[in-house]
Formats: C-alpha cells, sequence, structure tokens
C-alpha cells in the first residue's frame, strides 16, 4: 500500500489541470499501478470530473481492464448515469418510429398525472397519432399500456373505444385482456371484466393466431376462467408447439385453482419433446407465490417434487424471491438462513436434518445403460467421433478386460487446475487406487501414451486410447456403465453435452448416476498422495421435512463448477412446543457462532446454548441473528472458509460396493 | 500501378507494348496490363489493341478445349467455350426436402427458354434482365399457388396473417402488410414456430433496407461521377479504345477455359442439401457465386472448379445458375458423380475446420475439397465425418497458428477459403493468405 504516495501525486497532476485522457491513454497509469490492487483512489477518483470519470470506467484505456475495475470499484457509482442494461436474449429489433411515438405516447401520459383522461382528451391522442402512425392508433396506445400494465388508463381507453359507434380492434381488444388479467390480482371485478371482453372477442372473431394466444393466455391464466385457456391451445400447438411461457403461465393457473391434472399436465411438458426442464427454473418463483397464495401444499409438493427429480438448483435471486414469498404469507413463522448440506453426514448444517442420499434403481441403471451407446457414442452419426471399427473395438474391449472398479478420464487427470501437463499425476492416482485392490481402467485420447509408459506394465490396470479426443468421455462413460452399477469414474468434467444427447425421459437418470460415482473433486497432498477432497452423495432437494423446507442454491461458479451444496434452509418456527422447533432455534444460535461443522458437536453445543441462552445476551442476538423473528438472512459459514483438511480414511475399503469409497 | 483512368500512353510506347509479353493484372473490377519489357502497367481500359492482345493470348493456346462428355460443345460460330446446357429433367429431386419456395418454383424453369424470350422482349424494353423475368415467373407461380390452396391451408395463411397483423402491431422491425409478397407467405407457412416467422420476417425487412440503401447509394454515386450522367465522358476519336466489360469477361473466360484444360481442380462437394437451412441453402448459392467468379478473377492460371454430387435441378445449382443472371458460361465441370469416382482416392484432402490434421503446406498435386455447406443450422462436424468415412486425408488450415483472433466465431465464408486457396496456388505465404481473406473485424488489433 502506497496509497498516500500515490493520492498525492494524483492531486497534484489534478491541480495541475492535468490532462487525465491523455494520461490514461499512455497507459501510464496502467504500467506504474499494475498489481497495486489494492491502491486506494478515492481521493483521485473524487476530484475527476463526471466527464472524466465516464472514460475512466470504460476501461477502455488499460490494457489489461481488470487491475484497474479491481480497485476502481472502491468508490461506489452512485450518483451518476444508470449502469448500461444488459440487452435481452429475446430483444428483438423494434422500429424507430415506434419507440418514438411510445416516449411521446408516455409523455403525454405522465403529464396527465393522476388526473383521468377524458373523452377530449382521447380525441386528441387519436387525431395526434392518426397522422403519425401506419398502424392502427387504439392499437398502438393498448400495447404501451399493455408494456407499462396501466390498467387504469387501459380501461379509460376501452371505455372510449366502446363510445364509438364501431366495434374495437380484435388485437387492441387481446392487448387488454392480457393487460386486465395480468393485474387482476384476485379481483372479482376485474376477472369478470376480464370474461365480458373475451367472449365480446369470441363473438367477434373465430380464428386467433399464435402470438395473440400468447396474450390471452398470459392474461386468462391470472383469472378463475383460466379453463377457458385450453380451447385455444389446439391452434397454439398447431402453429407454435407448446412453449416454456405458456406451459408456466398454465402451471401458475392450475396451482392457484388447486387443479392438479393441469398442474401434472403442464409438468409433464416440460420434460418432452424439445423443452427441457431448466426452463422451469425461470418461472419457479412464480409458481410458488401463485401455490403459497393458494395455500396448495400438495401443488408445491409436486413441483418441488418435480424440480427435485431433475436436479433443478434455484439461482439466488428466485431463492431470495422464495424466502420472501413464504415470509409474507405467514408473517413471523418462517425463518431463512444459507447453509450448506455437509458432505459427509447429509445434515444440514443451519439446522442439522438429515438429508437422504441418491438413490439409482437397478432399473434405471439398465435403461441408461441400454441405451447410452445408441444414443451419445452413435447419435445420428458415429463418424461425428468415432468410427464403427473403433466402437467394435471398444466394446470387445470391455467385454475381455471387464468389468472395472474405476475408470479414470487420463486428459483430465493430467491436465486438471494447470496449463502444464503433468505426468506423474496420473502415475499416483492410478497407485492410489491399486493400492485400494481395485481393478483400473485409463482412458484417454494418442497422447496420453506419452505420459503412461512408466506404469503400463502394473497388474489390473488397463490403459485404452482413443484416436481423437472428441470420444474419449463418451468412452469413459460407457466402459463404467457396462462394468457395474457402482464402478467409479475419475473426471473433473460436467459432461454436459453428452447430457443433451439423451432422450429428455433418461436425462434425469443420467445425472443421478453421474452424482453417485462421479469423483471430481481430489488433491494430491505435500507428499503427493492423491486424496479425495469432497464426494457428495446426499440429496440437496428441495426437500420437505418436519421443519421445514431446504431448497437448493446454484452456486456453481468458475472456481466450483461442481457448486458447493448450498441451500436455503426454510425453518417454521410457528410451533416452538414441537420437535421440529427444537431443531431450529438453537441451531440457528450455533450457526452465527460458527464453531464447528461436525454434526455431533453442533448437536452438543447447541443443546448446551438451548439449556442455556443466558449466555448470548438478547441483545446480542437480535444484532447477530436477525433472522430470528425478524426473517432476514444470515449466512452460515461457507465451504470455503472451512480448512480443507479432511483426509478420508479408507480402511473400510472391502467388497464391492460404492460404499468402500465413502468417507 | 498509379495511373488515371483517362492517362494515355505514347505511341512509342505503343510499339514496345506491342511486341511485349502482357502480364494482365486484376485488381477489383479494373482490369490492368503490365508489360514486362517496359516495366509499365496501364489500365485495360485504356487500351487501344485489345483485339491485339486477345488474338495474341489466343495464338498462345492454339489447342482448343476438346468435347467432353460433360463440360464443351466445340461451337465454333460462338464463343468456344460454352458450358453444355442438358435438357432440363423434371426428374424428382434426390432429396424429398425442397428447401425454398424460390428453389421449388424454379425445379422446372426452362432457362434457355426463357432467356431466348429475354433476348426477344429485349427489342423492346432493353433493360430488362433474365433475373427480373426469372422473379416474375416465380411470383405468378406463387400467386397460382395460393389460389389453389385447399381447406385446410387457408385457414392456415389466414392464422399466419393474422400474426404477421400482430407481431407488426407490436411494432417489430418487419415488413408490412403492403410489402409481404405472396412468395413470403408461403415460406413464412413451412415454418413451424412463432419465433421462427418473426425471425423470418425480421430477417426479410432487413434485407429490403439494405436493398434499398444500396440502391440509394449506387444513385448518389453516379450523381458525383458522372453528373452529366451515364459514361459520356468517353469519346470517339480519341487515341485509345476502352475495353469494356464484356472483352474482360471473354478474356478472363479464357483464362477459366484454359485452367479448365490444364489447371489444378478443386472439388466442390455440394452434397449437403440435408443439412442446411432455407436461408443457409441461399447464403451458400451466393457463397459459390462470389467463389466462382474469384476463381476467374484469378490472373495466374486459375483452379478448375469441379462441382460433384451436383445434378442439374440440385436447388444449390439452379439458385447459383439465377444468380448468375446473364452470363451463359459456366465454366467448371458439373457432375453427378461423386469425387471418389473422379478422382485417385490418395490424392483427395477434405478441407474441414473440425480436422485434427493441420494444413502446413500446400501440395499441388493434391486435389482440395471444399464443402458447399453453411452450418449455421447444425453445429456438427459433418464434412469431418464424411471424410473419415469415405477414407480421405481430411485437413484444416493453420489459422490458430498465424493469427490472433478476436472473441467469437472462427469460422470462415467459401468465398474466403476460395482466396486462401488462390494464394497458396500462386506461392504466397500462410500469413499473407490469411491476412487478405480473414475479415480484420475477426482478429485483434
Amino acid at each position: 500500500m502506497f496509497s498516500s504516495r500515490f493520492t498525492s501525486a494524483l492531486s497534484q497532476m489534478c491541480h495541475k489541470n492535468f490532462n487525465i485522457q491523455n494520461f490514461f491513454y499512455k497507459k501510464q497509469f496502467c504500467k506504474v499501478f499494475y498489481g497495486h490492487s489494492n491502491v486506494s483512489c478515492n481521493s483521485f477518483i473524487s476530484q475527476c470530473s463526471k466527464e472524466q470519470l465516464k472514460h475512466v470506467r470504460s476501461g477502455k484505456h488499460l490494457i489489461q481492464p481488470f487491475t484497474f475495475a479491481r480497485f476502481y470499484c472502491q468508490q461506489t457509482l452512485e450518483g451518476n448515469e444508470p449502469v448500461k442494461k444488459k440487452r435481452d436474449i429475446m430483444y428483438k429489433p423494434m422500429r424507430k418510429e415506434r419507440l418514438a411515438n411510445q416516449e411521446l405516447f408516455r409523455n403525454i401520459l405522465s403529464q396527465k398525472g393522476e388526473n383521468p383522461m377524458s373523452v377530449e382528451d382521447w380525441a386528441c391522442v387519436e387525431s395526434l397519432f392518426l397522422s403519425k402512425i401506419k398502424e392502427k392508433w387504439e392499437i398502438f396506445c393498448m400495447h404501451t399500456l399493455y408494456l407499462d400494465k396501466n390498467v387504469k388508463f387501459g380501461k379509460s381507453l376501452m371505455s372510449y373505444l366502446e363510445s364509438k359507434p364501431t366495434t374495437p380492434n380484435v388485437i387492441a381488444m387481446t392487448f387488454f385482456i392480457g393487460l386486465l388479467g395480468q393485474t387482476c390480482n384476485g379481483s372479482d371485478e376485474q376477472e369478470a371484466e376480464v370474461k365480458k371482453y373475451f367472449d365480446i372477442l369470441l363473438s367477434n372473431t373465430d380464428t386467433f393466431d399464435a402470438a395473440s394466444i400468447e396474450i390471452l393466455i398470459q392474461g386468462l391464466s391470472k383469472t378463475k376462467y383460466y379453463l377457458e385457456c385450453l380451447p385455444l391451445l389446439e391452434t397454439y400447438v398447431e402453429f407454435n408447439g407448446l412453449g416454456a411461457g405458456v406451459m408456466a403461465a398454465l402451471l401458475d393457473a392450475g396451482m392457484r385453482y388447486h387443479n392438479s391434472d393441469l398442474t401434472n399436465f403442464a409438468m409433464s411438458q416440460f420434460e418432452k419433446g424439445s423443452n427441457d426442464p431448466t426452463q422451469l427454473i425461470q418461472f419457479v418463483s412464480m409458481v410458488v407465490e401463485s401455490c403459497l397464495a393458494a395455500d396448495n401444499q400438495q401443488g408445491l409438493e409436486d413441483l418441488m417434487g418435480f424440480l427435485r427429480k431433475h436436479m433443478l438448483l434455484f439461482p439466488k435471486t428466485a431463492l431470495e424471491e422464495i424466502h420472501g414469498l413464504f415470509q409474507r404469507s405467514q408473517p413471523g413463522q418462517w425463518a431463512g438462513q444459507y447453509g450448506y448440506i455437509h458432505y459427509k453426514g447429509g445434515n444440514c448444517v443451519a439446522c442439522g436434518t438429515q438429508m437422504d442420499k441418491i438413490e439409482l434403481s437397478h432399473a434405471e441403471f439398465e435403461k441408461l445403460q441400454k441405451v447410452f451407446l445408441d444414443q451419445v457414442i452413435v447419435g445420428s452419426n458415429i463418424f461425428y467421433k468415432s468410427t464403427p471399427d473403433e466402437m467394435k473395438n471398444l466394446i470387445a474391449f470391455v467385454k475381455r478386460k471387464g468389468p472395472f472398479d474405476v475408470v479414470i478420464d487420463g486428459l483430465n487427470v493430467i491436465h486438471r487446475s494447470g496449463a502444464v501437463p503433468q505426468d506423474e499425476r496420473i502415475e499416483r492416482t492410478v497407485k492410489y487406487f491399486l493400492n485400494l485392490d481395485k481393478r483400473v481402467l485409463i482412458l484417454g485420447s494418442k497422447v496420453l501414451s506419452r505420459y503412461t509408459k512408466n506404469i503400463k506394465a502394473m497388474r489390473n490396470l488397463n490403459t485404452y486410447m482413443t484416436s481423437s479426443t472428441k470420444a474419449d468421455d463418451a468412452f469413459m462413460m460407457y466402459a463404467a456403465l457396462q462394468s457395474g452399477q457402482d464402478t467409479l469414474i475419475v473426471s473433473h468434467d460436467k459432461l454436459r453435452d453428452h447430457r443433451f444427447l439423451l432422450d429428455s425421459d433418461i436425462r434425469h437418470i443420467f445425472n443421478k448416476w453421474l452424482h453417485k460415482i462421479q469423483i471430481y473433486d481430489w488433491f494430491y497432498s505435500r507428499q503427493g498422495e492423491f486424496t479425495v477432497r469432497r464426494r457428495h452423495l446426499f440429496d440437496l432437494g428441495p426437500k420437505k421435512d418436519k421443519g421445514g423446507w431446504h431448497l437448493p442454491e446454484n452456486d456453481v461458479d468458475f472456481n466450483n463448477p461442481h457448486g458447493q451444496f448450498s441451500v436455503l434452509c426454510l425453518r417454521n418456527i410457528s410451533n416452538k412446543g414441537d420437535d421440529a422447533s427444537k431443531d431450529v432455534l438453537p441451531l440457528q444460535i450455533k450457526a452465527v457462532s460458527g464453531i464447528s461443522h461436525e454434526v455431533d458437536q453442533q448437536r452438543d453445543c447447541a443443546e448446551t446454548s438451548f439449556k442455556n441462552p443466558s449466555t448470548l445476551k438478547p441483545s446480542e442476538l437480535g444484532k447477530k441473528n436477525p433472522s430470528v423473528g425478524h426473517g432476514t438472512l444470515t449466512r452460515a459459514p461457507t465451504n470455503q472458509q472451512r480448512p480443507a483438511k479432511s483426509t478420508p480414511a479408507f480402511t473400510r475399503a472391502k467388497g464391492k460396493d460404492t460404499e468402500w469409497f465413502e468417507t | 500501378m498509379g495511373f488515371p483512368q483517362s492517362s494515355f500512353i505514347s505511341p512509342q510506347c505503343l510499339t514496345y507494348l506491342h511486341n511485349a509479353f502482357l502480364k494482365p493484372i486484376i485488381q477489383g473490377s479494373n482490369v490492368l496490363f503490365y508489360s514486362q519489357s517496359t516495366k509499365h502497367v496501364f489500365p485495360a481500359s485504356n487500351m487501344i489493341f485489345t483485339k491485339q492482345v486477345m488474338s495474341r493470348l489466343r495464338l498462345n493456346n492454339t489447342t482448343c478445349p476438346q468435347t467432353s462428355d460433360h463440360l464443351f460443345t466445340n461451337n465454333k460460330s460462338r464463343s468456344w467455350f460454352l458450358h453444355v446446357k442438358k435438357s432440363f429433367s423434371t426428374a424428382s429431386l434426390k432429396n424429398a426436402k425442397i428447401p425454398s419456395v424460390l428453389v421449388k418454383y424454379t425445379q422446372d424453369l426452362n432457362l434457355d427458354d426463357l432467356k431466348e424470350q429475354v433476348k426477344k422482349e429485349r427489342q423492346s424494353t432493353p433493360e430488362l434482365q433474365l433475373i427480373s423475368k426469372i422473379k416474375e415467373t416465380v411470383a405468378a407461380k406463387c400467386d397460382e399457388a395460393i389460389a389453389n390452396l385447399n381447406e385446410e391451408e387457408k385457414k392456415a395463411l389466414k392464422v399466419i396473417q393474422l400474426e404477421h397483423d400482430f407481431l407488426y402491431s407490436e411494432g417489430y422491425f418487419i415488413p408490412s402488410l403492403e410489402e409481404m409478397t405472396n412468395q413470403y407467405w408461403l415460406e413464412a407457412m413451412d415454418l413451424n414456430s412463432k419465433m421462427q416467422r418473426l425471425k423470418y420476417y425480421l430477417f426479410l425487412k432487413k434485407r429490403l433496407t439494405l436493398k434499398n440503401a444500396e440502391k440509394e447509394k449506387i444513385k448518389k454515386e453516379r450523381m458525383i461521377h458522372h453528373p452529366e450522367g451515364g459514361l459520356g465522358t468517353y469519346e470517339h476519336g480519341r487515341l485509345f479504345m476502352r475495353i469494356y466489360d464484356s472483352t474482360i469477361k471473354k478474356w478472363q473466360n479464357y483464362n477459366l477455359a484454359s485452367a479448365m484444360q490444364f489447371g489444378t481442380p478443386l472439388v466442390i462437394d455440394m452434397d449437403y442439401l440435408d443439412y442446411m437451412r432455407p436461408q443457409d441453402v441461399k447464403n451458400t448459392a451466393s457463397q459459390l457465386l462470389s467463389l466462382y467468379s474469384l476463381n476467374r478473377a484469378d490472373t495466374n492460371l486459375p483452379y478448375h472448379l469441379h462441382f460433384t454430387n451436383c445434378s442439374d435441378n440440385h436447388p444449390l445449382y439452379r439458385l447459383l445458375q439465377i444468380e448468375m443472371q446473364d452470363t451463359s458460361d459456366f465454366l467448371a465441370s458439373v457432375s453427378e458423380k461423386s469425387y471418389l469416382d473422379l478422382y485417385d482416392k490418395d490424392k483427395l484432402v477434405y478441407l474441414s475446420p473440425d480436422a485434427k490434421q493441420v494444413m502446413t503446406k500446400f501440395d499441388p498435386d493434391a486435389v482440395y475439397i471444399i464443402g458447399a455447406f453453411n452450418d449455421k443450422g447444425i453445429q456438427k462436424p459433418v464434412s469431418y465425418a464424411r471424410a473419415k468415412k469415405q477414407g480421405i486425408k481430411v485437413m484444416k488450415f493453420p489459422l490458430d497458428q498465424y493469427l490472433n483472433w478476436n472473441l467469437g466465431t472462427k469460422c470462415i465464408t467459401l468465398d474466403q477459403v476460395m482466396k486462401i486457396m488462390t494464394s497458396l496456388k500462386n506461392k504466397e505465404s500462410w500469413l499473407d493468405a490469411f491476412k487478405k481473406s480473414v475479415p480484420k473485424r475477426k482478429l485483434r488489433n
């Protein structure tokens, strides 16, 4: 840190009317302060003008924008121009004059403010836009109101249109129904209005197109007349196929009105055809909201069961929303806490609830085994990955040499975490498994044979080299699948591309299987021994238990491609006399103190603190753990903060069972 | 090479030139002639003795191209290189999937008859072009098809029109109802989902605006360069005669014709129709067109292009013919056979971006194969898989070794591949070849 020198130098420069832009363009800034990312430059920045700041923030001038960005972010950006919005993926270009007119229309409305629009006003708007736009003015206005969800002006526009002798335009009416439905929030009057206009619409026209059906379903599905959507679906499927947005709207409606047939239908559609269950995730907080609003416990459990089946993780934003929803639906009854499921015991560190192990039935495994070769390796054209000869060769090889206990992705082991391949890694890994008396197969491309010279002659070890790197992952999984249900694979890869080659009804089995048998987190100790760090065999949920819910968080990032098993632990704290609450309250107190991670210790600790609550002052309690009662969030100690000292003991390594490997 | 367009060459110089060996240089649309003895460069448009040059060139290669089964007719009266026009059979397509409406309705179109018709009509309307005639016939056929729709299809069309109206009123940048022709409606009916149709409409609008902008640009340029209008700046009675485009074309065609006798073959594999979407087929056709003209513009001996797996009514070939418009001479071999039947298997080298083996040097004896394929729709190693299946060598350009790529895709178009191949044939280095052909936006600094 040489912040004082740095800032004084900079402030001098600023006083002398130093041209900052020049300064940055010459890249001196970067040269001088390269590597000093923790330099505080607040005082410098405070002296920059707005224009200059704008320039600096863009980071264009830097050789490495990250360096600057890292220490620049100490200065908050409030009060300056808004951060540029990320462009939506679904964004499609609009007509420019249309956008300008929309702005104009919004301005007119905002000038009106709270006052209602009179008939004269609308006439004025009509004459204005009649000359300005080519399309019909009422559609334009209604669409703008629909986008803004401005129901007050929407209603007054509709009444103006109705007062005219001609019947209102069909498209304008469609937008109006969408607008009414999406803003009705359960008010009976508005729902009746939706029905009324929908009937008028039906009397006016009998054919609908896919685009207007989407809007109609978005509107109707929010009301109790949601079943009116279903006849529209026929045309929609014919011209578009069932999309995720419409299915989510129907699912939402089914949840709200306790229609389990509809919800089951909608959920099953997410598994079919071109849809993938992951699409449901973006709508999940919406569906949960309607479940809670309608008190549809069964529906909520069905939904969570579906998510659990496909091992879907919730994004952080969705979890926060859901947490808020739970608290709003039953105020004061729910406490949420972010924790994780411990990989050893399978307990939630926040509440101690034991999670189940992931089970893969024999029938499921056989199903996967049967189709894997056909769908992943052969696919539409075997030459994309391999050749028929090579495949035959592999099948014969696995028959002759198999079954194996461990299949190692050789290239992955060598190349993991580091640009330079280290050949002793594969040797250590293999030795580790051979010492456990396992039959090992190394799979890799031809390149790998260079590194396996030393270990080739070992007993119980087989190697198989493919001609290119396109097939080695798939071959590895094939060898593991053919060897049996408990054969492990050692690879850091997430293998997603292979997952999507499978039919959509088998993907969840594949997920489960991988979760069970893949070793992805290992390191080499100081003595150079291969050591498995974490292996998570437990279910992350979403799962309901006595005390509440566990919702898995999507914490996959660059450093943790397999996630950190974080969960949102939602606890019901309403009935304190019950067994459930015993787990809940004290453990929260414990989690704040954050001493230990071992579950047994946790229990002890929790009990003591529960027995003796006086050790914590009430004021402190409120301060440290505001989640109790108030419902805000605290974070239990995460995996990162933990020292990775968990050297597993493998004395139990006997028998042909996955258990031998557990820690 | 800094000769201005209207410069003159002294009469003494001309006598030199007359005896000198003339080497033509083509820069874009300009043809320059370079005299090795006098070290003079002059633009072809100012050459007085085109005829002499042409005759000289002809003398050098006295052998006429011989008749071969699928290439030439030895027609003395007209230009001596004419692609054999087989009568277009109305046999059904090899692929059941017909790519686009334009292709569908030009399948059984007799181009020769149309050309004759255009010739006749030109006497009354001189500016009539073949392409507009083709478009007219296609539009007429589309109108007919729309009129003959059955009940179900009529209903579908109505729904799609309603949807278009709805999307337009949502403010998307798509063509209005007046801009939509029957051909567009028919194409929209082939698409399966709302999003696909919306994307198609957006594409149409974009194309329309681009076309209009181009037209206006050309108009403006004309206003600037030729205020009197047209090409009236060339006057008769000057020393130098202008070389017309047709002359240049003839000369280029001559070059191509000799390449077809003596040049290195380059195979274009046309068997990718099953893997492409309609829009990709169109793009591929236009890329093939520029590939062909780039090859033609090569001043050294160009490649002998060989379109294989290409039947006469192959949609891609059809589109290519249509886009070639009035040029009657398509100087390339076209055959229905596979390249495996035509060339020795050991010599064949498939160029594929997915290949493992990197091409280190250009082998003049090898027969390189380029797939006429745009893989925007399916990103799968189709060409690589095909070559492996047939047991041919597969190679890729050393693009990674020589270029510093920017973020984004590393794919290059067919005409860029052609540019690279031409440079390689002309013994340029890899770096030069790549720098010429790969667009700058794809590279860093």
